[in-house]
């Protein structure tokens, strides 16, 4: 036993260590070097669509109407017989939990890219989250369909990213001219603007929006507050808002502040004549009115989604997920109606356009930027009503709309060639 | 012009320090007592009071549709809670080192804080609608009705509290025990029923303090860390005392709060709270008010 | 089979080193086995660096007796000061975790000092490092020249080692390892030296200790500020590796699972905590997978209450089961280091 045991020396053991060290790092160079790429089968049977969204954490109200207007869509697409020109393949959604987190999103986009094989990827619904996954999506040419807003997402040099969806920056400016237009109505003009919005990327890159819309414009903030996206108790903003006096407030809230922001201007008494929001998120969305009462009632949000579109698709989707959800489908469902059936256009294109290949990233890329929707489903649930990427990948006809609360209901009143009915100002 | 609006703004923000003040004593209290009385380091203070915040707002919506009614069911509740913590945990914890009590109850943190995940998702919960949501003016400032409410409910148990420390029976026995365990046990008291007793009192402190606080303000699973540093930090400063010595640290939080959000930035208002609270450690270990 | 039995009995008998090399050689040719997949070494990397901050944090909570929850605070020091430097000027990452990794060693001495000097303690002591945390977390949230509120890209590299970017989460996977076992041979030695004795007998009894003429105050200081030093390292390595960083990496949740896993492995067991913490930490990302989709947190729940079992039943963790199991099959012959 004496000898057996001094037989392993500590040199020996030392060399056994660094040989296996060796072993393993040669081990990974060759691996990685001969692996073998995705092999090509001739016949696809299904498309695989990873889909990350926060379904849980402070954006999951948004996550999880995504998810549903996914899986609503998906279920149409499979129904109606699937990609025709793949021999009729079907498309099979992974859903995965951002959790609200950059760490959360990156870790979902590792999973579904490197265990579920996903061709495509939609996501992550906030901006901060999308640009964690493109970097193992790009390395795999994992097209990413984002529906997420902050402008240079798409000018980050990566290739394999497109987004439908307005920018931030267009929401921003959506916002301002709606304002001045209300104010012009009434024979107004804006004076002392206060912007408001949480400290996130997206919060800043829209606010700088509506920032730079109101400076070409002429017309300066008397104030610019940020505060902490999980703020709980808003009265000391109000009361900043209070003391600078405006006479319109432009906020950029997500969904929880924008309801504690609602409640604190009605339990503070906070006089103003317009709270205009901008982003899509929070304020005029059913989820934000049912939690936060009447004290919604007025605000403006903008959206990059039109729910009372008047295409006899867009009525009919309506209609349907308003059966299975019992709710109004807007901004997160929205992206993803008219995103998913853009995909499915392009499928079909990539299809035709190389049979042998359809699903690779650049092929896929390739049939995206192909794409003119004029017609057809996708450009019937688009506000402007189409669809074509411009060369960084975004959608060239990109439009906003602004959604007011009337009635304890959201209204659509901007563009005023849309519109249902006319904004209502001031408040009271 | 600027200086009168500056002070309009000063007077307004000590206004909310002043009543955010007094909640905080009422939630600083319950673990005041613990610790002073029967010695246990409750790490999972904050996250008791999440719970109650979690607990209000379940009950808000589903029963009376008003959280200024819920304490009526919270303060049982939690003074149930605590009963069966004590019984479950804390009763093998009281003669353990505090690294243990540490230990186990921050194991109390990590399943309360992600029960809460499991059961109301991570999304803040904002507070149920209360018929006290409106405000009053005074002059130029405002006073919010909701908060004004909690401030008055909290000064007013306190000082039942305070009346009950200093003549009741049970009241002066937990006094006597926060200074001498052993000479109290001595005196034929049963510590084991004076320990159960104060942390179902704790507990029931912590119910009505939540609900109070979910009148106005907005609940996640993480709000836990929150009120527990900040409690913590009362204590700290309040030393283990007296009720007046806690109210007295809770105002100057409150104030801390409330100014440094409201005139520097609402981001910073860890940075003052905390900073202020390792100040206090360093400086004054004993606290300002203590006794010990 | 006899033969094999007999063989793995022999091989067992025949050094207690060998375990150590086995788990080593084992952990050599897990990429291999997880077939390289990116995701599952992804997962396994985060397991080797949680554990290699409970690993190092013995020396100031295990052997030093400081229940420190400053965890959080070094680990997103070292992620934001690494990160920073890698965005912004374009320095490589190893030079990042020895800047982060003296910064964070820094800030420790100048929490820590004070901390002793007044004799912080107990539930204080672990307050204020929690609160350390918070602070740090939103001073570097305001701090937008370095971090601010918005995400933080490191640029992306397909495979440049010297700038320690990597496409391929194996490259990760093995500086990770390799931290995890530096952390051991360092925690091993400070141990086995003058500076773990003096730790313990702090542990054991300060008062006397101190009358002894035991400078308390400078070990205490040097377990905290070697602790600090390693987390930090953990962060710059996360950091680089998930390409960005985020005042979020101030991350509370870093601190109290660290000390769970720590106490609930056997405060200043050797092997318990990092044993523990592997179980434990796969068995939370197999859950996260599996019941975690279906409702969210519960499978920190179970994680919450196998720690409050832990502590209630067995309050000295399960670093004297390991003990009396390894004796039992002949791995040691004695508890590697003894309570």
């Amino acid at each position: 036993m004496k000898n057996v045991s001094k037989a392993l020396t500590r040199t020996q053991a030392l060399v056994i260590v660094a040989a296996l060290v060796i072993v393993a790092v040669v081990g990974v160079g060759v691996f990685t070097v001969f692996l073998p790429s995705t092999p090509s089968t001739a016949k696809i049977s299904e498309v695989r669509v990873g889909l990350v969204e926060p379904l849980s954490g402070a954006y999951a109200v948004f996550g999880n109407e995504a998810k549903m207007a996914a899986e609503l869509i998906v279920e149409e697409i499979n129904s109606k017989g699937g990609i025709a020109s793949l021999g009729g393949a079907k498309i099979r959604l992974f859903v995965e939990d951002s959790k609200s987190t950059a760490d959360g999103a990156r870790l979902a986009a590792e999973k579904l890219v490197n265990v579920d094989g996903v061709n495509v990827l939609i996501g992550a619904f906030i901006s901060a989250h999308t640009l964690t996954m493109l970097d193992v999506t790009e390395p795999k040419k994992v097209v990413v369909m984002a529906d997420a807003l902050v402008d240079y997402l798409t000018a980050r040099g990566f290739k394999y990213i497109v987004r439908l969806p307005p920018k931030a920056s267009v929401h921003g400016a959506t916002s301002v001219d709606f304002a001045v237009a209300v104010f012009q109505q009434a024979g107004a003009k804006i004076q002392r603007p206060v912007i408001v919005h949480f400290d996130g990327l997206f919060g800043e890159v829209t606010a700088d929006g509506i920032y730079t819309r109101l400076r070409d414009l002429g017309i300066r903030p008397v104030d610019r507050i940020k505060y902490p996206t999980d703020i709980t108790d808003m009265s000391p903003i109000i009361e900043r808002i209070r003391q600078a006096n405006p006479d319109i407030v432009f906020v950029v809230p997500y969904y929880a502040d924008s309801v504690l922001f609602a409640k604190a201007v009605k339990s503070l008494g906070l006089k103003v004549q317009f709270i205009a929001g901008a982003g899509g998120t929070g304020l005029s969305d059913p989820d934000s009115i049912k939690a936060a009462g009447d004290a919604t009632e007025l605000m403006t949000n903008t959206y990059s989604y039109d729910p009372f579109l008047p295409t006899e698709y867009n009525k009919q989707l309506v209609q349907r997920f308003q059966s299975k959800y019992g709710k109004l489908p807007t901004e997160a469902a929205g992206i993803i109606f008219y995103t998913l059936w853009t995909l499915k256009e392009a499928l079909e294109l990539s299809g035709k356009m190389f049979p042998d290949k359809p699903l690779d990233g650049d092929n896929l890329m390739k049939a995206l930027f192909e794409l003119d929707l004029r017609s057809g489903p996708a450009a019937e649930t688009y506000p402007s009503g189409r669809i074509k990427l411009g060369p960084s990948g975004d959608n060239i006809y990109a439009q906003a709309v602004v959604l007011q609360v009337q009635g304890g209901k959201p209204v659509l009143v901007y563009p005023f060639e849309k519109a249902q009915t006319k904004p209502l100002f001031p408040r009271p | 012009m600027v200086g009168v609006d500056f002070g309009v703004q000063l007077i307004q923000t000590i206004v909310f320090g002043l009543m955010l003040g007094g909640v905080y004593a009422l939630a600083a209290m319950g673990l005041s007592l613990l610790f002073g009385v029967a010695n246990l380091v409750n790490f999972a203070h904050g996250e008791y009071i999440m719970l109650a915040m979690y607990i209000t707002y379940f009950l808000s919506i589903s029963l009376f549709g008003d959280p200024v009614l819920s304490p009526i069911l919270t303060i049982p509740i939690f003074f149930g809670i605590g009963v069966l913590t004590y019984l479950g945990i804390f009763k093998r914890l009281v003669k353990a080192p505090p690294l243990s009590q540490i230990a186990a109850t921050v194991g109390i943190v990590v399943l309360l804080r992600n029960l809460a995940l499991a059961v109301w998702a991570a999304e803040p919960k904002a507070p149920p609608y209360t018929v006290f949501a409106t405000s009053v003016n005074v002059g130029p400032i405002i006073i919010p009705l909701d908060k004004l409410l909690a401030t008055v409910v909290s000064v007013f148990t306190l000082i039942i509290l305070n009346q009950f420390l200093e003549k009741s029976k049970l009241g002066i026995a937990m006094k006597a025990a926060a200074d001498d365990v052993e000479a109290v046990s001595l005196m034929g008291v049963d510590t084991g029923r004076l320990f159960l007793l104060t942390t179902g009192i704790s507990m029931a402190l912590v119910g009505l303090s939540g609900s109070l606080i979910m009148t106005y303000q907005a609940v996640t699973p993480t709000s836990g860390l929150l009120f527990g540093l900040l409690t913590w930090a009362i204590v700290a400063l309040a030393g283990l005392g007296t009720v007046k010595g806690i109210f007295a640290a809770s105002i100057i939080f409150g104030l801390a709060d409330s100014l440094a959000s409201g005139l520097w930035d609402a981001r910073g208002r860890e940075i003052v709270l905390y900073g202020l609270f390792i100040l206090i450690l360093w400086l004054r270990p004993k606290g300002l008010f203590g006794r010990r | 089979m006899a033969e094999a039995e007999r063989f793995v009995r022999k091989a067992v008998n025949m050094n207690r080193n060998l375990f150590p090399l086995l788990l080593a050689a084992l952990a050599m040719v897990l990429p291999f086995i997880l077939g390289l997949n990116e995701y599952y070494l992804f997962l396994t990397t985060l397991i080797l660096l949680y554990t290699s901050i409970v690993v190092a944090w013995q020396l100031i909570g295990g052997y030093g007796g400081q229940l420190d929850l400053g965890a959080g605070a070094y680990h997103g020091l070292g992620a934001i000061i690494t990160g920073y430097l890698m965005v912004y000027h374009g320095i490589s990452g190893w030079l990042g975790l020895i800047v982060s990794g003296l910064a964070a060693a820094g800030v420790a001495f100048i929490i820590g000092y004070p901390s002793f000097r007044f004799g912080i303690r107990e539930v204080w002591y672990a307050l204020s490092s929690l609160a350390l945390v918070l602070i740090l977390q939103k001073i570097f949230l305001l701090w937008t020249d370095v971090a601010g509120p918005l995400e933080r890209y490191i640029p992306y590299a397909a495979f440049d080692p010297f700038f320690m970017r990597s496409g391929y989460k194996a490259f990760y996977y093995y500086v990770s390892l390799a931290l995890l076992a530096a952390t051991f041979v360092i925690v091993y030695r400070v141990r086995k030296g003058k500076t773990g004795l003096y730790l313990l007998s702090i542990r054991e009894n300060e008062e006397a200790a101190e009358m002894l003429g035991v400078d308390i105050r400078k070990y205490k200081l040097r377990a905290l500020m070697i602790y600090s030093f390693i987390a930090a390292m953990t962060g710059g390595i996360y950091t680089s590796m998930v390409g960005f960083y985020h005042p979020t990496l101030f991350d509370s949740w870093i601190s109290i699972q660290t000390v769970t896993l720590a106490i609930a492995g056997g405060l200043g067991h050797f092997w318990g905590p990092p044993i523990l913490s592997v179980i434990l930490l796969s068995v939370q990302e197999y859950l996260r997978i599996s019941v975690g989709a279906v409702v969210i947190g519960l499978h920190q729940v179970i994680f919450g209450i196998i720690l409050v079992l832990i502590i209630l039943f067995k309050p000295d963790g399960i670093g004297p089961l390991i003990d009396s199991f390894s004796k039992k099959i002949g791995l040691m012959k004695a508890p590697l280091v003894s309570r």
